[in-house]
């Protein structure tokens, strides 16, 4: 029992370190090589037999908190009832959508098996960001996914992550249409929607 | 010959049907009773589809995969002939190809060995033909026991069942319910994905935009409901060097 707990712990801390060595060494990484790092460090926990489905959850979480441009993508998901956030109530909803959006999208990819990735294409959108394509192909599926990373520029880690399109479906825009549609139905109420969001949660 | 009329009818209503394209989001003219129905289709996959796929997941997965095989092989002539409306001669032959040998070689559609020959599967519908002939989307409608669709999906997939050998070859036309390959269909569709249909259910603020947000992006709809502010949003952001937000929200 014990020598399983000290396994499960070494294991975590190879993979705490591994994360942390790919910080360092992304300062001369291009967009594809970020990509590939982010999705290989997925690829790898959802590959590790040794993990419950819930430490995967929080593993692939923790990717996504640390990659994604969450202020970005929180703003550009209350469409035009952004103009709504009152400066009072936005660190509330940061807070809210932060963990949100990251349990949301790992929950997603939790169900993916193992894998590999290839880049594919590569495409400069100028100030928009660049869109990285990429195909996985899983160990135990016959079809392979594409997954386009949707990358803008970071002054704290290189990149970010603004949006992924998993065989077709953009998730932020995803996110945007339910969340404009929810504020459509309740005045705007940017409160409401930070209620629900914890709501949703629990 | 009834087929012929109905597909004749279809085309003049569909030519009535704004054709110009505008942002769908904003085409939900009929929300209200669109809600009414999706939480009417919701109820039937949560009480008699999902049990049911669930039992349909009992099967081995070479079965599941064969049964998936034949029903995308039944799609073949539609593909073929929405390809070549399309003007897309190379799809279009391809899609006759997998035919022939799917059907033969491939037992009446059991195992896909076109795709092992290199001949990929490419899946159009009348819908896609009617927008390359420049056919708006129309409405968002969400129908009762099919899901979501627009005007033009809708009335496609009208003409589509027409171009499926089993609504010919197996449909009993005494009976009101029968034991259609389309029911099958369903279950073998609901099953594969399972996981993801239920996950997106549970972390959904709001079940009925995203399936609607997903059905559109499937079609290759564009979104927004607001260029101009996507413009807005992206000059204010990208520009700003330091990174982000509005100076109140930094």
């Amino acid at each position: 029992m014990l020598k399983k707990i000290l396994h499960k712990n070494i294991l975590i801390f190879s993979l705490l370190i591994f994360f942390q060595s790919n910080e360092l060494i992304s300062e001369n990484q291009s967009a594809s090589e970020w990509v590939e790092g982010i999705s290989n460090q997925a690829l790898v926990i959802l590959g590790n037999d040794s993990l419950t489905d819930l430490n995967k959850m929080e593993y692939l979480e923790n990717i996504f908190i640390k990659s994604l441009d969450i202020k970005r993508v929180s703003l550009f998901i209350l469409g035009p009832y952004r103009r709504n956030l009152k400066p009072a109530e936005s660190s509330q909803y940061f807070d809210a959508i932060k963990n949100f959006i990251s349990n949301v999208y790992a929950k997603r990819l939790s169900s993916y098996p193992s894998g590999s990735i290839e880049i594919t294409k590569t495409e400069d959108k100028g100030k928009r960001g660049i869109i990285v394509s990429s195909i996985i192909t899983f160990n135990d599926r016959p079809n392979p996914i594409s997954i386009d990373w949707w990358i803008i520029p970071s002054s704290t880690s290189l990149y970010k992550v603004f949006d992924i399109r998993i065989s077709g479906i953009w998730m932020a825009q995803e996110q945007r249409s339910t969340f404009t549609s929810f504020l459509s139905r309740n005045n705007g109420n940017i409160l409401n929607l930070i209620k629900k969001i914890e709501s949703q949660k629990n | 010959m009834k087929y012929i009329f109905l597909t004749i009818n279809t085309l003049l209503v569909v030519f009535f049907i704004n054709s110009y394209s505008f942002a769908m989001e904003k085409n939900d003219k009929y929300e209200e009773i669109n809600r009414s129905f999706h939480s009417f289709n919701d109820s039937i996959d949560q009480n008699i589809l999902k049990p049911s796929s669930e039992v349909y997941g009992l099967l081995p997965d070479f079965i599941e995969k064969g049964i998936t095989n034949i029903i995308s092989n039944l799609n073949e002539p539609s593909n073929f002939i929405n390809h070549l409306f399309q003007g897309e001669i190379n799809y279009s032959f391809s899609s006759l190809g997998r035919l022939a040998i799917n059907s033969t070689i491939g037992i009446v559609g059991i195992f896909d060995f076109a795709d092992r020959l290199g001949i990929k599967k490419s899946s159009t519908d009348f819908g896609q033909t009617l927008k390359s002939w420049g056919f708006g989307e129309g409405q968002y409608l969400v129908i009762p026991f099919i899901g979501p669709r627009s005007t033009r999906h809708f009335f496609g997939s009208i003409i589509d069942a027409g171009f499926n050998p089993v609504n010919y070859g197996v449909r009993d036309e005494d009976s009101i319910i029968s034991i259609s390959p389309s029911i099958i269909f369903v279950l073998s569709s609901r099953s594969s994905n399972s996981d993801a249909i239920d996950d997106l259910r549970n972390t959904s603020i709001d079940y009925y935009s995203s399936l609607k947000s997903i059905y559109l992006q499937s079609r290759g709809v564009y979104l927004s409901d607001d260029s101009e502010d996507d413009d807005e949003f992206f000059n204010d952001i990208f520009n700003d060097e330091e990174g982000i937000l509005p100076e109140a929200q930094k």
